[in-house]
């Protein structure tokens, strides 16, 4: 006890051994006499003090010898002065003082690892079609030559053509190309379904080489902006007689430029080229087409006219005339559908008896498909295989200009409509009234379609439903999905495992984890993508098929897309297609396009350069050269074999039901059937674009309808005002557009259902575009009221 | 102009200029090489360097015993120093402000070492590759001599054992030689504690160099 107190009271003193054991404590002062009094009494203390005095002079030793135990430095002056001179210079550092990202770029181990991981992600990344979506649809212009069998030694000598060494022909081939429909300001055109510009062309070929040879006729907008490019290919006879060939290059129209087409003539000789087409006529106009020898006369009379016109009527009812004529010989008329696509309305006039079969044909499918056709005096109606009994007469509503006896008489064909007219307004008697504008757009508005094809806007297609193993159905991450991941790795996971690495003093396992890194990374990227690579070379195909109850032939528009999983050069074609356009497609629907870099984009729209090769029959792209995993889209429009089309039996009972049978011939299975009836309507609508609405007051719900015959008995479902429950509706009916209905005869009950798209489209890779992918609509006749009536708990 | 030149260019083997525009060949003191650097003359402070840099690599080093940071230390250490001289008063020395940029900067070091433990490789240096260079001047005796290196050797390894904090306050102490306030002014402590430090620090040294001796004893 008394050791531990004295231990205890010599801490304070203890204090003072070593400065005074050394001699720093001044000799005398208190408290060197209070340690001296202590030590004389404390052993312990006395001890200590020893000890103290011999590490002190130990330490001693040591100051005299500040070497000690140090490796020599040489001094650096120089390192100093440069840093000295440049702050912003990083010190010049031999191992250590580094920052993790300094010490980080100078570990070659790490780098390194980090590099091949980083590189791995980045292949992984490019497994997702967003850098992959190269336009891969130019086709070599030389290599469309390689079928010409016909080889003639040929050179040029100033611009003639020589044959052979003695003998010199002016024009081996002369070609001729004139616009189809060709208005006062030249050559017309209008806007098409879903905003195709089809700009139909005849060429008359002479062959004056005195043999047959192969050539071949290339349609497309020199300008680079321009993005289809038309090809047909035929076989010259060695007639001297001028051989016809139709051309109906699809154009994407562009408001950036104006607007030129050259065609190009390309044999076993030099190439011969001209240019068609300077102005247009794609403002949204109306287009009222005449087929025949005359005019169509002075659309618009003199200023005089109008104004005396405009007084008379004391600036009532301003006449506004919205629509451009337009006129071709029967000659000339379009042999394909797709000849009409820019027209509206045509006039059949003098000389339109001339129409061969196949124009003919190719008429009464476009009034099938919604088309709409005036017939002048002196026109037979069999033209357009029109069988009587079904027309109604409009009164004549310019009395002014048409004598009241000759009423007008609209036939229901399809979904279009045809009028006739008692007089001809293009008789010179009629050139110069003031009404004969007014009296044509009195007349367009009577033939009106009751859904034109024009506006067979769809923009539904390709609704996301899933079908198994569908390419189409998966979902690719965003763009910026990708962005953070990528920052995830390079801001987080690679900085986080250099500090890891670098504390453990594992530096070189960065060879372990950084591939680990790029596993895992890169397997989230390629997650992303797996089912692409799972899929196979497939294909969906949406749009609508409209025409009419017992017609054989349908009429199908809409767009297919190709999922073409490894790179290589294809050959697609669509059977019977008479167009096939760039993939227009809004932004929204065509997912995969977004980073396209050759895509044409404005309002949201996407289109992708296209080279189509007419075949007559059919048109393919031939030779579409694809990267892995891309997606392909494209409009086109064809007639579709239809069996034996739509046939109906029914009845509206006074309660409101349909009842009665339909004959589903078209040996389709045809889903989510149902029947819209048209109201009429009493609102003196101009028939012009804007005028197309949904005039569909009431449906009938049918569900299937399976190929044979059908019993239906259904009540009849009021569509509400605001459409919402019409907007439900299956399929893409609610895109579909109807024109008013002035009389109620002209109300025509439309069926509507959906079918599989899988015989419409391109026969490439499997169809997985499911059982609803494209809309049915057929025009049926009246439904008739039941003529027996049925008086509950009475008598008859 | 050759003369001048050549006293502008006359410079010893680490590229320091001797003398910088010294009027008349006249000795500048430390002060003068002080003022003269932080007008920007940094060959004034390469004077400075010249004179301080050995003792604080030492100073780093023997905190440090990693030779490299040591020299990355002096380095900054003088960087810092340049930089910071408009903030220097010249109330404690130049020494002693210095060494507390130093002491600093090594304090940083040891720090991030705690957080990222260093496994040293093979033998420290002291174990296998100092031969001690001290000759005592006054005496020629070579036994004498060794004696002496053995003992400064036997404080060395005293030294490395001992932590940190109280190898830094013994070296200031008895190595640099500093005061007390220079001491708390380094250390970052008050001047009162410095002296309870300053024995605990003498203590655990003792103890074990007293441990050492007994070890070499055996």
């Amino acid at each position: 006890m008394r050791r531990l107190t004295i231990f205890d009271s010599c801490g304070p003193l203890r204090q003072l051994l070593w400065d005074y054991v050394t001699g720093t404590l001044p000799t005398g002062s208190a408290d060197a006499l209070r340690v001296e009094s202590h030590l004389a009494r404390c052993p312990a203390c006395r001890a200590e003090a020893q000890q103290f005095r011999t590490a002190a002079s130990a330490i001693d030793v040591y100051k005299a010898a500040p070497e000690t135990g140090i490796p020599p430095r040489s001094p650096d002056w120089a390192s100093v002065q440069a840093r000295l001179a440049d702050p912003q210079k990083e010190p010049v550092t031999s191992t250590a003082n580094r920052s993790w990202f300094q010490a980080m770029r100078t570990s070659p181990g790490f780098s390194a690892a980090t590099l091949a991981c980083g590189i791995g992600i980045t292949i992984c990344t490019l497994s997702i079609p967003y850098m992959l979506q190269q336009d891969a649809l130019q086709t070599n212009h030389n290599q469309l030559l390689g079928g010409i069998s016909e080889t003639v030694t040929a050179n040029r000598e100033g611009d003639r053509f020589i044959k052979s060494a003695d003998a010199k022909i002016d024009a081996p081939v002369e070609m001729m190309v004139r616009p189809i429909f060709i208005g006062s300001e030249g050559l017309t055109f209008g806007e098409g379904a879903h905003s195709r510009n089809t700009i139909p062309l005849v060429a008359s070929l002479i062959n004056h080489t005195g043999r047959e040879m192969d050539v071949q006729i290339d349609a497309a907008n020199p300008s680079a902006l321009a993005t289809n490019r038309y090809t047909r290919r035929l076989h010259l006879a060695s007639s001297e007689a001028p051989q016809q060939v139709y051309l109906y290059p699809t154009a994407s129209f562009d408001y950036r430029m104006p607007y030129q087409l050259q065609v190009t003539l390309t044999g076993p000789f030099p190439d011969q080229a001209t240019r068609v087409g300077y102005s247009t006529y794609n403002s949204g106009k109306f287009v009222l087409a005449l087929v025949g020898d005359k005019s169509l006369g002075v659309l618009q009379p003199k200023q005089e006219v109008i104004t005396a016109y405009r007084k008379s009527i004391q600036g009532k009812n301003k006449p506004y005339i919205n629509y451009v004529r337009s006129a071709t010989k029967p000659e000339y008329a379009p042999d394909r559908v797709i000849g009409y696509d820019g027209v509206d309305t045509i006039v059949l006039g003098e000389g339109a008896e001339r129409l061969d079969s196949k124009q003919r044909t190719a008429l009464r499918d476009w009034v099938m498909s919604g088309g709409s056709v005036i017939v002048l005096p002196g026109i037979s109606l069999d033209l357009l295989g029109i069988t009587p009994g079904t027309p109604f007469s409009i009164p004549d509503p310019i009395a002014r200009l048409l004598p009241p006896e000759t009423p007008l008489r609209r036939y229901a064909l399809g979904m279009g409509a045809v009028l006739t007219v008692g007089v001809d307004p293009t008789q010179p008697e009629y050139r110069e009234k003031w009404e004969l504008s007014y009296a044509w757009e009195g007349l367009r508005n009577r033939a009106a379609p009751i859904m034109p094809s024009k506006q067979l806007g769809f923009n539904s297609e390709f609704q996301e439903q899933s079908f198994g193993n569908d390419p189409f159905q998966v979902n690719l991450p965003p763009l910026a999905s990708l962005v953070y991941l990528f920052a995830g790795y390079f801001v987080l996971a690679v900085p986080v495992t250099f500090v890891v690495l670098k504390r453990t003093r594992r530096m070189n396992w960065a060879w372990v984890t950084g591939p680990a890194l790029a596993a895992v990374f890169g397997g989230a990227i390629y997650g992303f993508t797996a089912e692409l690579h799972k899929a196979g070379l497939s294909r969906r195909t949406s749009g609508v098929i409209v025409t009419g109850a017992g017609e054989n032939k349908a009429r199908f528009d809409g767009a297919s897309e190709i999922f073409f999983p490894s790179a290589g050069s294809y050959d697609v074609t669509v059977p019977g297609a008479e167009a096939i356009e760039t993939g227009m497609a809004s932004n929204k629907t065509y997912k995969y396009s977004s980073d396209d870099p050759n895509r044409e984009s404005g309002n949201g729209i996407i289109s992708r350069k296209l080279e189509a090769l007419d075949n007559g029959t059919s048109i393919s792209v031939p030779q579409m050269t694809v990267p892995n995993l891309a997606f392909r889209r494209f409009r086109h429009t064809q007639p579709v074999a239809w069996g034996d089309g739509i046939r109906t039996r029914l009845t509206r009972s006074a309660n409101g039901t349909i009842k009665g049978t339909i004959y589903n011939g078209t040996g389709r299975t045809l889903n989510n059937a149902y029947i819209l009836l048209q109201t009429s309507t009493t609102k003196t609508e101009i028939h012009n674009k804007r005028a197309y609405d949904r005039h569909f007051r009431n449906a009938v719900l049918l569900s299937r309808l399976v190929p044979g015959i059908n019993r239906i008995d259904s009540e009849l479902i009021p569509l509400d005002s605001n459409e919402t429950n019409f907007r439900s509706l299956p399929g893409s009916v609610s895109m579909l557009y109807t024109s008013p209905v002035f009389y109620k005869e002209g109300a025509v009950p439309v069926l509507i259902a959906t079918t599989s798209g899988e015989n419409v489209g391109p026969r490439i890779g499997q169809y997985v575009g499911g059982a609803d992918a494209v809309t049915v609509a057929v025009t049926l006749p009246n439904i008739p009221s039941a003529t027996s009536v049925t008086v509950q708990g009475g008598v008859k | 102009m050759s003369a001048s030149l050549a006293v502008w260019q006359s410079k010893d083997v680490s590229g320091v200029p001797l003398t910088t525009g010294a009027e008349n060949g006249a000795l500048l003191t430390e002060q003068d090489l002080i003022v003269r650097s932080r007008e920007g003359d940094r060959a004034a402070f390469g004077q400075l360097y010249l004179l301080y840099e050995t003792g604080i690599y030492r100073y780093a080093y023997r905190l440090l015993e990693d030779a490299d940071e040591a020299d990355d230390v002096r380095q900054e250490t003088f960087v810092r120093a340049y930089q910071s001289l408009a903030r220097f008063r010249g109330e404690a020395g130049f020494r002693t402000y210095l060494l507390t940029i130093c002491a600093n900067l090594c304090r940083d070091r040891m720090r991030q070492r705690q957080r990222r433990p260093v496994t040293s490789y093979g033998l420290a240096p002291s174990e296998f590759s100092v031969v001690s260079q001290s000759f005592a001047p006054e005496s020629a005796d070579p036994f004498h001599q060794l004696e002496r290196a053995d003992q400064a050797e036997r404080v060395w390894r005293a030294l490395r054992r001992l932590p940190a904090a109280p190898r830094e306050i013994l070296l200031l102490r008895h190595v640099e030689g500093l005061e007390i306030e220079e001491i708390a002014q380094i250390v970052g402590c008050t001047k009162i504690s410095v002296p309870v430090r300053l024995f605990r620090a003498r203590r655990q040294f003792k103890d074990l160099f007293l441990a050492l001796l007994q070890e070499e004893g055996e």
